[in-house]
Order: C-alpha cells, then sequence, then structure tokens
C-alpha cells in the first residue's frame, strides 16, 4: 500500500495532465487546469512554509550549538525575518518603500555580484580546458580558437576567413549538436515521464525502491 | 499529393477531441506519444515476462565515476555534496532525485556524508524524505542528519554562493550536480573545482553544456541524465524502456532523413504530412 498508493495517485493525475495536452474532453480539461493547478499553487505554498522552516532551523541550530562561522546565520536570521516583516505584516506589504529599498539595495546587487563572477570562472575554466590532452580537446581548442578570434572585428582584419569559419562552426556544427541533443532530450523526458507515471522510478518517492 | 485536401479530409475524425497546436502537429504528435506508449509496453512484458536479452547500455564514464567519487570522499573523510538543480518538479530534477537516491545509498553504506543543497522548497521535502527511507533501508537511521539537507534559496544566484560556500567551507570531496541548471552552472561548477571536489554534472540545459564540459571532470551529454537511473540500477525494466526510446528517435532520425532529402529535391511533403492536423 505504501508503494502502490503513491503510484496510483501519480498515475492519474499524470494522465489526466496528459490528455488534457491533447484532448478536447471538457471534465478532463475542467479537472486539469481548475483542481490540479489550484492544488499545485497549494502545494507549492506550503513547501515554501517548510523550506522557511529548514532554513530557521539549521540556522538557529548553527547559533545553538556555535558551529564554525556561526555569526553568519545572525547576518541570514536577521534579514530573513526583516524581510517577512516589512513584505507580509507591514502596511502596503511587498510595496513597503523599506522592503523595496532592502531588495534594491542589498539583493539586487548581491545578484548582480555573484552573476559577474562568471566571468571569471569563464577564464579559469577555459584556461583548464584549453590544453589539447587529447584529440577532443585538441579539437575543441582549435574550433574555440577559430570562433573566439572570428566573432571579434580584429578577427576579420587579420584573415577575412576566420568570421566565415566562425559562422560555419555556430550555424552549421554547432546548430545540428544542438538539435540533435534537443531531439534526445524530448524523448528522454518523455521517457522519464512514462517511468514516473508507472511507477517504474521511485526516486521521488519516499517509499524506497 | 494535395495537401490540403487531405487536410480536410482529415479535419472530422479529429475535430471534436483532439486539440490544435499552433504548428499544426497535435497528430503527429499524437501518433509519437502512441508509439513510444506501445513500444513502452512491449519492452515492459519483455523485461518483466520473458528471459528475452535486453540491448547492453554503453559505458558512460560519468556514470562510472559515481562510485570513485563517493570512494574518494569516504577515504578522505569529507563530504559528498548533491545539487539537485534550481527548478522546481520537473523531468531533468525526477531524473535527479532517482541518481540522489543512488548516492544517498551508497553515502549510507559507507557512512560517508551527504549534503544535499536545494533551491526548490519543495523538491528539498520530497528529497528529504527519501533520503532518510533509504538510510533507514540500509539500517543506517541514525546516520541520516537532516540538517545536512538544505533549502538555500529560490533565487539561482543566492543558490549558487550558498551552494559554493558550503562546499568551501565543508572542503566537499565530491559535488554531483544533477537536474536542471542556468547561468549558476559555471559558479557552481567553478566553485566546486576551486575547493577540490571530483564534479560530475548531468543536467539538460543546452546552453549550459559546454560551461560544464570546461569545468567539471566528468559531464553527462544531455539525455544522459535520464538514463543515469537504468545504468545505476541495471534494472531490466528501467533498460527496456530505453530501448523503447531509442527506437522511437531512430523512427525520427529516419524521418528527419527523408525530410532532408525531400527538401534538398524541392518537396515538402515531409513538412506537410506533419502538419495535417
Amino acid at each position: 500500500m505504501r508503494r502502490t498508493l503513491p503510484v496510483a495517485i501519480a498515475f492519474t493525475a499524470g494522465m489526466i495532465m496528459i490528455l488534457d495536452g491533447w484532448l478536447n474532453i471538457s471534465f478532463i480539461n475542467t479537472f486539469a487546469n481548475r483542481y490540479f493547478m489550484r492544488f499545485i499553487t497549494v502545494s507549492s505554498t506550503w513547501a515554501v512554509g517548510l523550506g522557511a522552516l529548514n532554513v530557521v532551523r539549521i540556522h538557529v541550530r548553527a547559533i545553538g550549538m556555535k558551529r564554525p562561522n556561526y555569526g553568519f546565520s545572525y547576518v541570514l536570521l536577521f534579514f530573513f525575518f526583516t524581510m517577512i516583516i516589512f513584505g507580509v505584516f507591514l502596511e502596503r506589504n511587498t510595496n513597503n518603500p523599506f522592503y523595496q529599498w532592502l531588495l534594491a539595495s542589498f539583493r539586487v546587487p548581491l545578484s548582480t555580484a555573484v552573476y559577474s563572477l562568471n566571468s571569471f570562472y569563464l577564464a579559469s575554466a577555459c584556461y583548464r580546458t584549453f590544453r589539447a590532452r587529447s584529440l577532443e580537446s585538441g579539437a575543441l581548442l582549435i574550433a574555440a580558437t577559430f570562433t573566439m578570434i572570428g566573432s571579434v572585428p580584429m578577427g576579420g582584419a587579420i584573415w577575412g576567413g576566420f568570421p566565415i569559419i566562425s559562422d560555419w562552426i555556430i550555424k552549421i556544427v554547432n546548430d545540428a549538436v544542438i538539435r540533435a541533443f534537443s531531439i534526445g532530450l524530448t524523448l528522454g523526458t518523455l521517457s522519464q515521464t512514462v517511468r514516473n507515471l508507472v511507477g517504474i522510478e521511485r526516486g521521488y518517492m519516499a517509499a524506497g525502491e | 499529393m494535395d495537401i490540403a485536401a487531405l487536410r480536410v479530409a482529415v479535419k472530422p475524425f479529429f475535430e471534436g477531441w483532439l486539440k490544435t497546436d499552433s504548428n499544426q502537429m497535435s497528430l503527429a504528435s499524437f501518433i509519437i506519444f502512441i508509439c513510444f506508449a506501445s513500444l513502452v509496453l512491449r519492452y515492459w512484458y519483455i523485461a518483466v515476462r520473458t528471459n528475452q536479452p535486453l540491448p547492453k547500455l554503453r559505458r558512460i564514464a560519468g556514470l562510472d565515476a559515481m562510485d570513485e567519487s563517493i570512494g574518494r570522499a569516504t577515504e578522505m573523510g569529507r563530504p559528498v555534496v548533491y545539487n539537485a538543480g534550481i527548478s522546481g518538479f520537473s523531468a531533468p530534477t525526477y531524473a535527479a532525485l532517482a541518481v540522489l537516491n543512488y548516492v544517498a545509498r551508497q553515502t549510507a553504506r559507507f557512512d560517508t556524508r551527504l549534503i544535499g543543497c536545494f533551491a526548490s522548497a519543495q523538491v528539498m521535502v520530497v528529497a528529504q524524505a527519501a533520503i532518510q527511507t533509504v538510510y533507514m533501508e540500509q539500517g543506517k537511521a541514525d546516520a541520516f542528519r537532516p540538517d545536512d539537507i538544505r533549502f538555500l534559496s529560490g533565487d539561482q544566484f543566492g543558490f549558487a554562493s550558498g551552494c559554493v560556500g558550503i562546499m568551501q567551507r565543508e572542503r566537499a570531496a565530491a559535488h554531483h550536480m544533477f537536474g536542471s541548471l542556468a547561468a549558476e552552472a559555471l559558479i557552481l561548477a567553478e566553485g566546486g573545482a576551486a575547493a577540490g571536489a571530483i564534479q560530475i554534472s548531468g543536467q539538460t540545459n543546452n546552453l549550459q553544456q559546454p560551461f560544464l564540459i570546461a569545468s567539471c571532470d566528468y559531464t553527462l551529454m544531455v539525455e544522459e541524465v535520464y538514463v543515469a537511473s537504468a545504468y545505476l540500477s541495471q534494472d531490466r525494466l528501467r533498460i527496456g524502456m530505453l530501448s523503447a526510446q531509442d527506437i522511437v528517435k531512430a523512427i525520427i532520425v529516419v524521418v528527419i532523413f527523408i525530410g532532408a532529402i525531400a527538401t534538398t529535391a524541392g518537396s515538402t511533403i515531409v513538412q506537410d504530412l506533419l502538419k495535417v492536423y
């Protein structure tokens, strides 16, 4: 029962959603769009609450047990509760000026700063990869060199062939591989969905293998 | 062939019950789904009811390295960090959870610490319960540490910096990235490399694939993520599913090939047939 019931629920819910995608059957369409969508919203909201509890519990425990770097937990909890108080309980909720100021002055710059790390990480990842240790990495190095040189104006000034080769690599080779990936991915997704629906894949259940 | 006449002839059969999409490919995609479902049933029968041999799976270095990476973490007495991507429940996340089950089983067996990082609270709740069940099945219920299954942030960069911080502070020996990743993929991978972790990635975003190939020790090429659970378990049913998937893929490749030849010859018959309803 512990394994059969979740599989039965997953199968019924999944089939309703799949049939809703293709078929014009009013009770299936109504059920999928009205009840299932509402259920997804409700369950997501509950899960957000559980996620928040998880964060609070871990950091309160870190402070209580004075784990290494527990000072950061104070910072996290302070901002966590400040955002909740100003965004949920005080006037104008998420339009509250202080809440908006916190967002604009902390969250946005911090996010941007982390995103900008990508440029440095890209350089270090390229440095490690672009060493011709094998035939494959040699081919990657050559393709990358042509693509990079051909994509900057100076490349065309050095030799007119660079932009043409670069364009060919991006439009023909790259596109063909991406399309092959896409077909494989779509079928893989379909296969994963069917495995979940019929209960072959139970990794998402706390019901064991 | 008069495609317009065919469309008119076909319409009454499907109009009442089959939805149309903007590309007019509802019928084609529905037929592919039916083909796939039929093949699944066939292979289900073969796998369960007969001893007929199923195709062997080719070696996938990234999945072979899973045990190696967990073994390395065990020898070094350092944790394995697992992150299941940034999306909520989607096909890649389900695949990631299947791999997580395997990783949890191995870490429970070897008494290695497993830290799970999640960007979706929903996925975290499910993963926590699933990992706990695996530990109980292995008779290691006491070794399960709920505090190590962490919801970090729903924001992709918040999640990435949290995960990198954990890898650096806990000195992770292995970092497994599965599921759906976006712009934070490279931050995670380089953060893991800086922590000295052996890294295995398997995600489904074409745009992030080159970054992960560049920065991870092993990378599963997009759809290999969906093969992972069959490969790791060597379960006949799951391998049967892959056979069904490969047959449908072969059919699609044949259609593409015929379409390419027809288009080169100046005919649009394949596109027209695919868009008949």
